[in-house]
This record gives structure tokens, sequence and C-alpha cells, in this order.
């Protein structure tokens, strides 16, 4: 029995609402800033281990609920029971990396399994070795040192196992940190039980199932349509992380893909890339296939001014989105014990980028410039001890500031992206909040000036955050990348800054940090200045509107001077009082005539002087 | 003896409303169409209207008026249309992207072309000043009084109207801020500027910078806009007490009082409707039920909001605009959430051959293609004319003849052939469509404040509310709809109902693991003190009351609940802080179904409302303004074809201005108001009562369960 398409609307709406529940009850009660900002997700995946709901999860996220709700069917199987609840973070079992604990509770109806809701948050500490939940010089597993829980038993009959939590409280720092978040998860996943055993009775469980193939059909079909829109063809991406530690060619990496607009199918052939390295870099099996999936599905939904989802976020999209993956490999399936700690940021922003810029080059309207890439100490992790709270540890994730998102054809790029994990969805920090709750004073937080990437379209420039400690030293773990390999436009647009970290000191000097895996000491008196990437160019920027290079002037986001240096638009009157300030047509016109000939350096008459330090005036 | 009345007018984006009361009771509803030009024009159309049917010229009708409650959409369409006064934003140097940032987060992750959120104040007007204060209000860089003197001679040559100042941690010092407001006042005197701590003294530096520019934004032109209407009515012969303006928190306040923080005016109208539910829900016997689930329905918004025991629930996320991408006004307000979808609602069958209703709305013009005014996409209103439900002759009262047959045609075209259905079946699933999402929409909010739908009595305000209502409740699980005679102004009316009343918050930090009784005691204290100075400079008698929340979580938590203190206890000891305790984790608890009593709490923020209880007049029971009004008395029935869940059925018309009490219409029916249509659907009951009808849903329980909305337990 076929369901009517109005039915199969309105269910459809019902889960994505239960699925909105559940992200309500996470933010509400989470404990940690990083589950605050909006590190989790929540989705219902079906008894085969098809995600079919996730309205508002992080790309990062939720790929992988499919495969982790499979690793629960292929590891325990018959034994699964009403009552239960599982915790996993496996990276070599469908997880996305080992910082996501996520909780996942089989719902049954009826004696049988019909759903796994999914829950997944990034916790504040894991019990890594170093305080961090990013550990991306890790050799291994073991040297990363986060406790790994295979898919594990986590309530039975809907009592904890307490077993679990008294070896987290072992061995994780902030353990009521910790427990309140996953309390959050856990939470989340028993409310969308009962909601879900609702629905089943609500339609019978038969129509349910028939809901089930029918959503993902349709949702199939939507991918095929988006994607008959696309130019066909086959294009070779690639791009080279920086320099890392025991890496010192960085990580080339490409990908081939083939979009057949004819079929409505996408493929995304990653096997060609290195093998695992001995860092904590290797992505997993979900974020490999998220990164390539993700940016396809950006490529698809990415029109201007629609407050509507073209294409959902769920298996049956991924049915027209193929990604090709080996064992073994730095973008695939890693193979114990390599470390997979920050697969969800730094390799997969490449994946992301490079797919999503070698898509534009199939042709103008499509795609995305590179964004920012790396981790600046802006979201870092920060930790010390809390002398207003009698010396108590603190460790934290900062969101204090913003990275640049790349430019499409249609608009310039989201200012506060982050990073293609996130990619616009996670909160800023309130500084007041930040202040009020850790012994840190963040004394700046604005944009990076001239940072952006130019074109038709510009990238989002990034920004400059400035922070220290109060009363006792703070250790700092971030990592940067496209210092060196820098975000690159696309059409003709142009490459942005790359982030940088300072150190300055109480007197003033400002010394530059030139590792790439930062770990450092601030003393009190010292701050940390970081500058954040910016996104890239699309399109020529000699042929962005003059109108929109004189707003970036007056409101501050570029100088005068790289005004005219990059975009060939000569501005008439007093630079220092932007309200005399007008493009001088004729004199623009000249300017963009000689870029014919020798287009301009990317870096052309950037500001790049380091910001007043005002703040040592505190005693 | 001449009565004395009160008169309360809530101007709307289309109509302005006013209800007339006398010492007894509510007379009726007078609608006029909004002038926006001069609202002063619709406003007086309206009393002219009142004064007519109460047989009086409009000056004695206003002579013999002792209070004016105004409620005003002025200040929110000048801030959404961006009509508002220059203004600039001044904060602590580092800080100037505090606009432009907000919290961050967005929607629809994977779109990578959406133009980012304009500042309340573009960047080129947000200016920075070189002082610091840290989180204990310690002072870390002193005021550069010369910088700060250059800065604002720049502001000055901008000629900027008006100024919002916010700088970190002038809740706890307020000292940077207050010499910042000297310096205005003797470098740019004239400017109008606002001061954070005095605006809204919260932490969380963008919600009370946002507070802060929004409120030196429409400083001028409220006070202007205030004061000129007071006096256009007292040139009138309006001779009662001072004006009484509306704010977020469903009260009013002095016209005098409300130009210090006009931010109180914005969203104020839709806070009104809340105040009217409660009153409504109180004065029918046969619902009783904890809460009370509010919903307002127009032509392009549908608005709700929830009453827990008669308190109306507040939010302290407050957006002007969508969520994310429209601005904060940070003011703790009644939680009222709208959803952009009405009778305009726009429906269109997809690639993959899936329905969608909205958010695309025809608005009032084009209109709905009934309308023949060129709309060509078919409109919720469009199904409901083809589902029999509206009288095509009869649309407003029979101001508006609708094409029935256009209407059908489009139906057929747009939806039915796509989905292979009727034109009635199409217009089926476009109600049920537009029906769901307005359950969902629902849910989101109830579950959001910790509320179980099925504990709710649900009235519907507005004049598009009774198309779908009843099906929308039925899927919530709610078992009773209290739908007013005067349902198409229920925010006027709830002008009726509302009391003089300010809010003040304070931004203190306390912690339950180290808890200062000084510095909290001082912190009520100061609370009080600022409450009993409102409440002695008002003139008017009533009992006065005074009511203290805090804002608190447990330890490490990032988000706060508000916890009820009652009338301002003091904390004295071990036993108040036990006291407070148990009171956090039972809020906690009701709001999350979890909590970890006894685990140490901080409270971050302190608020207190002073209210003067107005008396009240009793619901009216008089129909509401019609040429005929109380002129037909009969009830009068006719039949038409309705069409139910696919079915055409005999459906009963009863289009009443006057009916006894006692009468019961069973659905399937419809019940034709002037200013609303009523459509009940078959297993519905309507009471009738002389000020409202009470709607009885059978199997709603079940229903819900069907819909799968609610719990077996919540």
């Amino acid at each position: 029995m076929a369901i009517d398409r109005v039915t199969l609307g309105v269910m459809a709406n019902r889960l994505d609402s239960i699925t909105r529940e559940m992200t309500n009850t996470m933010v509400r009660t989470a404990r940690s800033t990083t589950m605050a900002a909006k590190d989790f997700s929540t989705s219902i995946v079906s008894s085969e281990g098809e995600m079919v709901s996730a309205p508002e999860g992080i790309p990062v996220h939720v790929y992988g609920s499919g495969l982790i709700a499979q690793a629960m069917t292929e590891i325990h199987g018959d034994a699964i029971k009403p009552g239960d609840a599982y915790l996993t973070n496996d990276p070599y079992q469908g997880n996305s990396h080992a910082a996501d604990q996520t909780v996942l509770v089989p719902v049954f109806f009826e004696g049988e399994h019909v759903f796994t809701s999914v829950a997944k948050a990034h916790q504040a500490d894991i019990g890594n070795a170093k305080p961090t939940t990013y550990s991306p010089t890790a050799l291994d597993v073991y040297n990363e040192g986060a406790l790994i829980f295979p898919c594990v038993k986590v309530q039975d009959r809907y009592q904890d196992v307490t077993d679990i939590i008294r070896m987290c409280e072992r061995r994780i720092r902030a353990f009521d940190t910790w427990y309140g978040d996953y309390l959050a998860a856990l939470g989340a996943a028993r409310l969308a039980e009962r909601r879900l055993q609702e629905f089943c009775e609500a339609y019978g469980l038969a129509t349910v199932r028939e809901f089930v193939a029918e959503w993902l059909d349709y949702c199939e079909q939507m991918t095929a349509e988006a994607i008959s829109k696309l130019p066909a063809g086959r294009v070779h991406a690639s791009t080279c992380l920086d320099p890392f530690p025991r890496l010192p060619d960085g990580i080339p990496l490409q990908a081939t893909i083939d979009v057949m607009p004819d079929e409505g199918r996408v493929v995304v052939d990653l096997r060609d890339n290195p093998d695992c390295t001995p860092t904590g870099l290797n992505l997993t099996e979900s974020t490999s296939k998220n990164a390539a999936t993700t940016a396809i599905l950006m490529c698809l939904n990415s029109v201007p001014e629609t407050r509507e989802v073209i294409v959902p976020n769920n298996a049956g999209c991924y049915r027209r989105i193929e990604v090709l993956l080996r064992e073994n490999c730095v973008v695939g399936i890693p193979r114990h014990p390599a470390s997979a700690s920050v697969a969800t940021n730094t390799v997969v922003d490449r994946v992301v980028g490079m797919v999503l810029r070698a898509v534009a080059t199939m042709r103008e309207g499509v795609g995305a410039a590179h964004p920012c890439f790396g981790q600046p100490p802006y979201t870092g992790v920060a930790s010390g001890v809390d002398a207003r709270r009698d010396g108590e540890d603190y460790v934290f994730q900062l969101f204090s500031g913003t990275s640049g998102g790349p430019a499409t054809a249609h608009n310039d790029g989201w200012l506060q992206f982050t990073n293609t994990a996130g990619a616009g969805l996670e909160y800023v920090d309130s500084t007041e909040v930040v202040e009020q709750k850790y012994p840190i004073v963040v004394w700046e937080k604005v944009v990076r000036v001239d940072s952006e990437g130019a074109g038709r379209m510009r990238g989002a420039p990034g920004g400059t955050t400035v922070f220290g400690p109060r009363f006792d030293p703070l250790e700092i773990q971030y990592y940067l990348d496209a210092v060196v390999n820098r975000s690159q436009g696309v059409r003709g647009g142009q490459m942005s800054r790359g982030p940088e970290a300072w150190l300055v000191s109480a007197d003033g000097a400002a010394t530059k940090r030139t590792e790439t895996v930062g770990e450092v000491p601030v003393d009190v008196g010292e701050c940390i200045l970081s500058w954040s990437g910016a996104g890239a160019g699309y399109g020529p920027a000699a042929e962005r509107d003059p109108e929109r290079v004189l707003r970036d002037v007056v409101d501050g986001y570029i100088t005068p001077a790289r005004a005219t240096a990059a975009y060939g638009v000569v501005l008439t009157g007093d630079p220092a009082r932007w309200e005399t300030l007008a493009v001088d047509a004729e004199a623009t016109a000249a300017a963009r005539a000689a870029f014919a000939d020798a287009a301009p350096d990317d870096d052309v008459a950037r500001d790049t002087s380091l910001p007043d330090t005002w703040w040592l005036a505190a005693a | 003896m001449t009565p004395t009345y009160t008169i309360s007018v809530d101007t709307g984006g289309t109509f302005t409303d006013l209800v007339l009361a006398d010492q007894d009771e509510v007379i009726g509803l007078f609608k006029s169409s909004t002038t926006p030009d001069d609202l002063f024009v619709g406003i007086t159309g309206a009393i002219e209207k009142a004064a007519a049917h109460v047989g009086l010229p409009i000056a004695d009708l206003l002579a013999a008026t002792k209070v004016f409650v105004y409620s005003t959409t002025r200040s929110t369409n000048a801030i959404l249309t961006g009509n508002v006064a220059k203004t600039a934003f001044v904060t602590t140097r580092g800080n100037r992207d505090i606009l432009l940032y907000r919290e961050g987060g967005k929607d629809q992750p994977h779109n990578l072309a959406l133009p980012f959120k304009t500042p309340y104040v573009p960047r080129r007007l947000c200016f920075e000043i070189t002082e610091r204060v840290l989180a204990d209000g310690s002072v870390a860089v002193e005021l550069d009084e010369a910088a700060a003197r250059a800065t604002l001679e720049r502001i000055g040559e901008l000629e900027v109207e008006a100024i919002g100042v916010c700088l970190l941690w002038s809740i706890l010092n307020p000292e940077h801020e207050l010499r910042i407001g000297e310096l205005i006042e003797e470098i740019l005197p004239g400017v109008e500027y606002s001061l954070s701590h005095q605006v809204n003294r919260i932490v969380r530096e963008y919600r009370r910078a946002s507070s802060t520019v929004i409120d030196a934004s429409i400083k001028p032109l409220m006070r202007d806009h205030l004061n000129d209407l007071e006096s256009r009515l007292r040139g009138l012969g309006f001779n009662g007490d001072p004006l009484m303006v509306t704010h977020v928190s469903g009260g009013v306040m002095r016209t005098e009082q409300m130009c210090e923080r006009p931010i109180q005016t914005v969203d104020s109208g839709p806070a009104l409707a809340p105040v009217a539910g409660v009153v409504y829900a109180e004065a029918e016997p046969d619902a009783k039920a904890p809460d009370v689930l509010v919903v307002d329905t127009g032509g392009t918004s549908f608005d709700v909001s929830i009453a827990n025991e008669g308190r109306i629930l507040y939010t302290r996320e407050k957006w002007l605009g969508p969520k994310w991408y429209g601005h904060m006004t940070g003011l703790p307000a009644v939680d009222t959430q709208s959803l952009g979808a009405g009778g305009g609602s726009i429906a269109r069958v997809d690639a993959g051959g899936l329905l969608h209703v909205g958010p695309e709305s025809a608005g009032a013009d084009p209109g709905p293609v009934a309308y023949g005014k060129g709309g060509t996409e078919p409109t919720v209103t469009d199904a409901a004319l083809v589902l029999g439900y509206i009288d095509p002759d009869n649309f407003l009262g029979g101001a508006m003849k609708l094409d029935l047959e256009a209407a059908r045609s489009a139906m057929l075209e747009k939806v039915g052939e796509p989905l292979g259905l009727s034109a009635e079946g199409a217009a089926e699933a476009i109600l049920r469509v537009a029906s769901e999402s307005m359950r969902g929409f629902i849910t989101d909010m109830t579950v959001a404040q910790g509320r179980d739908p099925r504990q709710c009595v649900m009235i519907a305000g507005g004049g598009a509310a009774g198309l779908n209502i009843v099906r929308i409740a039925r899927d919530l699980g709610v078992r009773q709809i209290i739908i007013p005679r005067l349902a198409a102004g229920l925010s006027a009316t709830g002008g009726q109902f509302s009391d003089i009343s300010a809010t003040f918050s304070i931004g203190q930090y306390a912690s339950s693991a180290a808890f200062d009784f000084d510095k909290v005691n001082a912190t009520v204290g100061e609370l009080k003190t600022a409450l009993t100075s409102f409440l002695d400079a008002v003139d008017q008698p009533g009992e006065r009351e005074m009511r203290f929340v805090c804002e608190a979580r447990y330890d490490q938590q990032i988000w706060e609940i508000d916890v009820d203190l009652g009338e301002g206890r003091e904390f004295h000891g071990p036993e108040d802080l036990a006291w407070l305790q148990e009171r956090f984790d039972a809020a906690h608890l009701n709001l999350f179904a979890v909590n970890q009593p006894g685990f140490p709490i901080e409270i971050v923020t302190w608020r207190g409302e002073g209210r003067i209880i107005r008396p009240k007049p009793a619901l009216t029971t008089a129909g509401a303004d019609d040429d005929d009004a109380g002129a037909a008395a009969d009830v009068d029935v006719t039949t038409r074809t309705g069409w139910f869940g696919g079915e055409p059925m005999d459906t009963a018309v009863h289009r009443v201005e006057d009916m006894s009490a006692l009468t019961r219409i069973e659905g399937p029916a419809i019940i034709e108001e002037p200013t609303t249509t009523i459509v009940l659907d078959p297993g519905s009951v309507a009471q009738v009562r002389p000020t409202h009808y009470l709607v009885e849903i059978a199997g709603a329980d079940e229903a819900a369960i069907a819909a799968g909305t609610v719990g077996a337990e919540a």
C-alpha cells in the first residue's frame, strides 16, 4: 500500500518535530560551552540503519548516524532489547571522532526494533593524554589517550551501567560536566524513544515501515532532480594540507568527481590518497564520506535568499552521492590503532573545500571557493586553574570569534563560518559569559581587516581575537592550516589570508608562533592574538560591483588602498571620513582596464599591521 | 449617570481595533482600517464607531473616558522598515562587532549563498572607546576621556540622531557608561541616548547592546508619537488619566515613563493576547486546566503564547524578524512566537510530488485567488472556500465577494492534478498540511516551555482562527477551545484587562556554593527601590504588588531558567538558601523533566515586577461591532455542503448576531460571526456562551496519540 503524498509529508514533519524536540532538550540542559555552542546533533535512524531525520544537525555529525546504528546492530544483534542504551565514540566503527560521544537508544514497538534515536555531543573532555579533545599530533590511539567506547551498553532496563560511568569518573577531567552532558544526550534520546513509540502507535507499524521506505525514496528523487541541474563531466580536485609535525610535505589530497546529471548521480572517488598518517588527522569512515557528501549537498543547496531546504540530508539523498573509500587511507577507513582525534576538521575542511572548488571550475554559477582552514586559538581549547573556585581545573573550547566562509557565485562568504563541520551553525561566545565562567579576559573580538580573498564575490574576512589569563597562567591548544597552502579562489577569484597566532608579552612585544600545532603557555600579563583565516573569492575582483567595494571600505572590511589595488576601485574623498567617499567611475574603469594586462597579486596592499596593545594598560 | 469608559486600542498592520468598556463591562469591538501615515486617523475612525454605538458625540465619549490604553505597532514597524533615527553604537574597545556577530548561528547548514545578516547599526556607525571593566566590576583600563571626546565629536560630524552605549560589564560597574552619558550631553546636546545598564541590566553583551541601540533608535520617534497622540486625544476632549501605553510584558505604563525606555513598546501588541486569553479561561467554568494556550491567527501570521496557572510565560529570547537573522530585543517579554502562516499562505507541489504550504504568502495584495485581484496561486483561504467553510457571498460580513470558481480551478490545476486529487481533495490536503505546520509550531513552543498541550485549554483568536483550529487542537490533544466572540480583537480586549506594571533586571552573579548574602539582599533591595519609585510615580488607585524572579542554572550550565521568588524574600542563612535551591530544583524538573537536587546553582540575573492592579470590567454580553449589531437577535440557520475528511456533508451554518446562552451546536457546522468564522468538524460541539464559544472535542486524546504529538507520559 502506497502512502499518499500528503500523509507522507505530514509524517516526515512529525519525525522532524521529534528531532527538533531532542535538539531543544540538549541545548537547554547542556553543561559545557562546547555543547552550548551547538557542537552536537540529534537524528533518527531506521532499524535498517538508514538515517531518516536530522533537520538541524551540524553537517559533520549526522552522516555517521546510520553507520553507528548499523554498528550497534552488528555488535549486539539479537541481544538488543527495550531499555538498552549504547554509548559509542569508536572511530573505527562508524563514529566521527572520539570526542563526539554518541548515545544510541534502540526504539521498540510491538516487540520490533523500529528506529534508533541518536544523540551525539562533542564532550568537553574525553580523558585524552593532554587536556584537549583535539590531539592532532597523537601518534596513534594509545598516544592520543582517549577512552574509546566501541558501542558499549551504557543503560540496561533504563538504568545506567554504573561500571561505565565509574570508568569515566576516573579518567575524565571535569567529570561533573561530562556527566551533565551525558545526561543531556541520554535525556534527548529517551525522549525521542517515547515520541517514536507514539508515532508508531498512531500510524501502525506497517505504515511506519512503509513510510520510511517511501520517504527515503522521495528524498532520493529530490536529490536526483537537483543533481540533474549540475554540469555533466569528470573533474579532478586537489589540495594540500600544510606541513605538519612528522609530515614535512603536509598531506597532498585529491578526489575525482563524476557528475552524471542524466542519471541524477554523483560519484566522488577518494581512494587515491595517502595511507593513514602517524598523526591524529586521519579521517574516519563517517567523516570521509561525510566530507564529500557535504560538499555536494552544499553545491545543491546554495541558493541565495531561499528559506527552504532543497535537498534534505538523509539516507535517501546519500544513495545518489556515492563516495568511494579504501582502508588505511588518511581520507578513508582508518585501521586500528591509527588516531582520528581531529577527524571532524582539518583534513575534512580540505576535502570539502577542494570538492566545492573543483565543482566551481565546471561552470559559472556553481560550487564555491575555498573556505577558511585550521583551528586558530580563538576556537582552541584553553585550560588552567580557577583561583575564584579554589584552584579548580578548567578545560573548555572557546568560540570567541569567527573565521570566513567561501564566496559563491551568488554572494560573499558567510562571516561566521568557523569551519565546514559547523558551517555557521555554531554559536559565538558571549565574552561576558566566558569571563564569568572562566578566569580569562577576551580583550578583542572583531573582524580582521583586509584578510578576505578578493573576487566578484569575496570571501568573508577572518577575525581578530585577543585573550589572556586573569589570575594564573593558562595553556591554549590549537592548530593552524592554510598558512603555507592558503585558501584558493576560483574562476579568477583570489586567495585569502591564512590564520596566525601571536604571543604578546607584558611589555607589548609580539612574537609570531611558528608551530603548526600550538600548545602555548600564556602567563599572566601575556596575551594570545588569534588571527583566523578568511574565505577565498569567486570570479575576478575587477568585476566586483564598485558600490560593494565602496561599502566594504566604508564599513572597514577593507582599506581604501586595497580597494584600489585589488579591486581597481578608485575612490574620491577623504579616507578618514567615510561619508565623503564615492566611486570615481572613470578612474575605476581605467584601473580595471590595466588589470587585464597584469592581474594584481592576491595579497596586494593588505593592511597587516598588528593591533595596538591598548589592553596592556591593565595593571 | 454618565458611565465612565475605558478605551483600549490596538493598531495592527491592517486594522485598528478598539474595545470599549464602561465601569461594569466590555461594550464591544470596533474596527477601522489602520492608517500607517498617521495612525491617529485610524484611531479616530474606530473611536467614531464606538461613539456612534453608544449614541454619543466623539467628544462626549472621550470626555467620559477615564482610561485610554494604547497598544501600538509604531515602533515595531519603524524597526522592521528601518525607519528609525540614525543611530550610533558606542562600546568597549575591541568589541565593535557585537551587533554584527550577535550570538552566531544560522539554519540551512548546506546553503553557502545566504546573504549575511545585517547588523542593527551598520559597522560604519559602531565606535570603540578605550576602557575596560572586568567580570568582578573592577576597572582594568581607565576610560580614556580625551579619546571618548574625539569619538563623540566624530559622531556629531556624522549627524547622528541617537546613540546606544553598551560597555562590557557596565551591569556591575556603570561608572564609564554614566560618564559617556555626561559627555554626550555636553558635546552633543539634543542627541538622544540610551545607556545599557539602564535599558537592560543583564549579562550577555549582545542582548544588552541590542536592547540599547533599539531603544535609542526609537526614542525620538516614540516620544513624538506618544506625546502627539496624547495631545490630539486631549484636543478631541479626552480628559482622563495619563495615556497608558502597553509594553512587552503585557502591562501598561504612562507615556512619560514609557518614553524613558520605549523599547518596551516593541512587539507589545501580541503580548496582550494572552492577557485576554487568561481572562477568558477564568470566565469559563467548564474548562479548567493548569495551562492556557493562546493562538492568534491573522492573514499572515500565527502567534502563540502560553500561561501557566494564570501567569503568562516569558522569554529572554525575543527576536524581531526571523531567529538568527533578525535582532534580539534582549528584554524579558511575553513569549509570543510567530509562524508566518495564515489565510494567505501559498500551496505548491514540488518536483518530488510533495505538497508545501507557505512560507510564501499572497498577503492581502494580490491575496488569494478568490479575491479576484490577480492572485494565481491557491492559498489556505482558497482551500477553506472550496471546502465550503467560507460563504463566498458573506466574506468579512459581505464586504467582499469571493470567486469560488477561480479558486476551484486554481486548486485543481496547481495542486489537484499533480497529486491526482479533486479540487476538494486538494483543498483538504492544503488545510491538512497547513494545520500540521501549525501543530508542529505549537509543539515546539510548548516543549521548549516544558508544557504538555493536553494539559492546556486553548484560546483561539484572530480573524482566521476558526478555520482549522479544531483540527489543530485535536491533533495536539487539546480537548477544549474557547473562541471569544471578540476573537478578531484579542489584543485590544487584552488592553482592557492589563495592569500598570514595570519590570527591572539586575545581572548580579551569585553561587550557592559561596553565597554572598549581603550582595544578594542589596540587589533585591535595589530592585525594590526601583519598583517603589515606579509605583509611587503612578497616581492611579489599585492594589500594589511586587514579585521577584531569579534566572539561575546548575553550576556550569549555559542557559538559565526562571525561579519564582515570590514577594522578595531576604536571604539570611542556610534555610533561605535551601529554600532557593528547592525552588530551582523544582523549576528545573518542571521544565526539563530532570534535575539534580542539591547540585550547586548559579544565579545570573534578578528580576522584579511591580504592578498596580486596575479595576477590570466584566467580559461583554454584546456582539462585535456591525452596523446591525444588536438588531438581528435571532439565530439564522441555513445549510450548505461542507467537506470534512474528504466527504461532503450537510453542514448547518449559524449566522449569529446574538444567541441565548445554553445553545449547543454540534459539528459538522459553521458559525459565522461578523468578524470571524468558526468551523466545527464532526465530533466537536460548541457551547454558546454570552461572551464566547466553548468548543469541546471528543476523542482529542486518541487523535493526539494518533498524531504522535503527545506522550503517554510527558
